[in-house]
């Protein structure tokens, strides 16, 4: 299961046509249309944050519940930290290869769910960081083409 | 106590012989007193907590009912966005 990142449904909820990604971006997601994706929690709350800072709390209210009465997504949340010392070692790893805060804690959350594959971001600073492949929409759509 | 109902529940034997040690040590006068307590607590940690708070409870317990896709909830920002790449 493709595990989508919130740059990639931003620019879809926000419909950011002028963005050169954009075409692709919705290719992507269309070819998922019926399947099962997951997103994880701090994925959703980055997109929350950008659709209430865009179009208004209303809006970021119910895309959020939205996301998780969908049929069609999996909203994944890490274990929760016992302690500040447990929540240390889970993201100094990935924090020491050079991700930051938000990306260590993707990173910790798609660790802690076995049936992810593939994280799907645009974001070029994430490969090779993340416990799955990292790949972008273009690239998920070369490789369904092939 | 005025007005009150007799509830019947099933606990583990364990749990309960903890709540008995709470009860022993004088922090709550018998089980019942003990419950009243933690019953009070939950009825005020849900009142407190937001509807998005309350949704990721059912969601994390699997009591959400699920339906639809947000897939079709575009919308139209009120200014230019830029995503960062």
């Amino acid at each position: 299961m493709d595990a989508v990142g919130s740059d990639v449904l931003t620019l879809h909820h926000l419909a950011v046509e002028s963005d050169p990604r954009y075409r692709d971006n919705e290719l992507y997601l269309q070819s998922l249309k019926g399947e099962v994706k997951a997103v994880t929690v701090y994925d959703l709350l980055n997109l929350i944050g950008s659709v209430a800072d865009a179009v208004g709390e209303r809006e970021a209210r119910e895309l959020y519940a939205a996301y998780l009465r969908s049929e069609e997504h999996v909203v994944l949340f890490p274990r929760p930290p016992g302690s500040w010392e447990e929540l240390m070692e889970e993201l100094m790893p990935y924090v020491l290869k050079g991700l930051d805060h938000n990306g260590a804690l993707i990173a910790m959350t798609v660790a802690s769910h076995h049936e992810i594959r593939r994280y799907v971001t645009w974001r070029k600073l994430y490969r090779g960081k993340m416990p799955v492949n990292v790949v972008s929409p273009k690239e998920c759509l070369r490789s369904t083409q092939v | 106590m005025t007005d009150t109902v007799l509830l019947q529940v099933r606990v583990s034997a364990s749990l309960l012989r903890r709540v008995d040690e709470l009860c022993a040590e004088g922090l709550f006068k018998n089980r019942s007193d003990a419950v009243n307590d933690a019953l009070r607590y939950l009825v005020l940690r849900y009142s407190r907590t937001s509807p998005e708070g309350k949704l990721t409870s059912l969601y994390l317990g699997g009591r959400l009912a699920r339906s639809g896709s947000p897939s079709d909830m575009v919308f139209k920002p009120k200014r230019e966005v830029e995503v960062e790449f």
